[in-house]
């Protein structure tokens, strides 16, 4: 199974042998070419230049061909602000600006940027698309409805609903269509990108966004084509309304817990994606951060349809290693990560290893990030110290934790790929997989038999 | 009496959290026009170390309204009149 079956098959909440993973990149490409926003945005070269480093870098399963939830916002005529290093703002809301929505028309092929936008997409796709799955990120229609109508869009939905359902209608539209747009560059996968729902009730995703998005991944369905739900900030309360929309997939941000939006899309047959902070490990956490993240989110994800994500769209100015961290983690890569990254001072670092053989009781070394702070490394070391109870006399055991160069050393020398490892007498046996009890006790007393003890 | 409102944000922020700001800050200026007693200060944080010298600021989720010290939304769209009601009881 190559990256784009094993993410195709994920989206459609079956399980997989490795969790897939997309980066979110949008301006963050940019940094990686060294332009800023404002020329990645305008330019399809730039775009295609910067998924492909994106690709190269960060070894994804699924890349969006750019993040922009303007697009459709400056070709309906809102006038954006670029930035060196973000995504444009929206500085104006035509419909709160005199204009009505019969003056408005759905964009084509030929307006605003969309002629850049499709055909990067168009070059991604010949240039990715049997390895990854590719990805159209769309607006949702209730987004795009407040791009065009501005904060008044709230207090309408109280006095002039029936204005309300007008404008979602024309946003379906417009969503629908960019959508078919993307598809016929040949994405594989369309994201409705609708983030500003997160700040509406239950009660009002239903009345004002569920009956113009169903239709939209109906439509998608209707293509042959994967659909995901892309919402940012706590939008708890409307993961089961999300849900029946229909989507395949749902993708969340950190404000909402991965453990209850998989319980909750699994019940629906839904997968999940998501969601490793932007901020506070993403964009200004460590490497050992970002490798404790996605370890926990892993654990809690699962192998069946989870897609390890961030939670929305990568900072520009995200640092490459901490993405890089996490890449070690999905391809079970981390002691080759860390060896990298202490590379300087690595050769001064000597680790002896016991004996194992003529030691007079088994050892086990256990490899960790920190059992205190990375949840799979807690429940081997708890696993570990329940299957040697009563052995104490044979059997001896020590956590090594990586955040120490020390443990790093220890890690490369005894061959083990990823944390949590449990190695019993020099030989990694538990690679990733937190055995129960029981199998542990087991192993561990067979261990013991075979050294006469 | 002067009303003095913090908005802070990312310096690098999400898409999403890029289009709540750009709301506040239309808001906030729809304000400084009706109101010309209001002081707004606009924070953007280049580095998380920066938020513990943010006065008020309690949940670090942005952008952040802050009134007179005390934070008032974290990461959403504020209700517009119920900013208001704010803004007005703190003149008093």
């Amino acid at each position: 199974m190559n990256s784009k079956e094993l993410l195709l098959n994920a989206i459609q909440n079956r399980e997989v042998e490795r969790i897939p993973w997309v980066p979110f990149v949008g301006c963050h490409a940019a940094s990686l070419i060294g332009v800023s926003a404002e020329e990645y945005f305008k330019n399809d070269k730039y775009i295609v230049e910067g998924a492909m480093k994106a690709f190269e870098l960060y070894r994804p399963d699924g890349l969006p061909v750019t993040f922009d939830l303007q697009l459709e916002a400056e070709a309906l005529g809102c006038r954006l602000v670029y930035s060196e290093t973000n995504p444009p703002s929206v500085a104006s809301h035509p419909l709160a600006e005199g204009k009505s929505l019969e003056d408005l028309k759905i964009p084509t092929e030929e307006d605003g940027r969309f002629p850049i936008i499709l055909k990067a997409s168009r070059e991604l796709v010949k240039r990715l698309g049997d390895k990854i799955a590719v990805y159209g990120l769309v607006i949702g229609p209730f987004t795009l409805a407040l791009h065009l109508k501005g904060t008044d869009i709230f207090y309408q939905m109280m006095d002039e609903p029936e204005e309300v359902h007008k404008l979602m209608s024309f946003c379906q539209k417009v969503s629908m269509n960019s959508a078919k747009m993307y598809m016929d560059t040949g994405v594989d996968v369309i994201a409705i990108v609708d983030p500003m729902t997160s700040q509406i009730s239950p009660s009002s995703f239903e009345e004002f966004v569920s009956p113009y998005i169903t239709p939209i991944f109906k439509y998608i369905r209707e293509k042959g084509k994967a659909s995901s739900l892309f919402v940012c900030g706590n939008a708890t309360k409307n993961i089961e309304v999300m849900c029946k929309c229909q989507p395949n997939n749902i993708s969340i941000d950190e404000n909402v817990d991965l453990g209850y939006a998989k319980e909750i899309c699994h019940k629906y047959g839904i997968s999940v994606g998501g969601n490793i902070r932007l901020t506070v490990t993403m964009l200004f956490g460590t490497p050992l951060d970002n490798i404790r993240e996605a370890e926990n989110l892993m654990q809690i994800g699962g192998k069946k349809g989870h897609i390890l994500s961030p939670g929305c769209d990568m900072p520009f100015n995200t640092p490459p290693e901490n993405v890089r961290a996490i890449v070690s983690v999905v391809y079970g890569e981390v002691a080759e990560f860390m060896k990298q990254d202490i590379k300087s001072s690595f050769e001064e670092i000597d680790v002896e290893l016991p004996d194992y053989e003529n030691e007079k009781k088994v050892i086990l070394d256990i490899i960790t990030l920190d059992s205190e702070s990375c949840a799979p490394c807690q429940y081997t070391v708890e696993a570990v110290k329940s299957a040697v109870k009563g052995l104490e006399d044979k059997v001896e055991w020590k956590e090594y934790k990586i955040k120490e160069k020390e443990s790093v050393a220890r890690m490369i020398k005894l061959k083990v790929p990823n944390i949590p490892t449990i190695c019993i007498d020099g030989k990694p046996v538990y690679i990733s997989v937190i055995p129960s009890v029981e199998e542990l006790r087991n192993t561990i007393e067979k261990a013991i038999a075979n050294k006469g003890l | 009496m002067g009303v003095k409102i913090t908005v802070v944000s990312l310096s690098d922020p999400c898409s999403a959290c890029n289009i709540i700001y750009g709301l506040v800050k239309e808001i906030m200026n729809k304000f400084k026009e009706k109101y010309s007693f209001i002081d707004i200060n606009y924070i953007e944080i280049k580095d998380l170390k920066d938020i513990y010298s943010i006065e008020g600021l309690e949940v670090e989720k942005f952008p952040a309204i802050i009134i007179n010290g005390e934070q008032i939304t974290a990461g959403t769209i504020p209700d517009i009149k119920e900013l208001e009601r704010i803004i007005l009881k703190e003149t008093k």
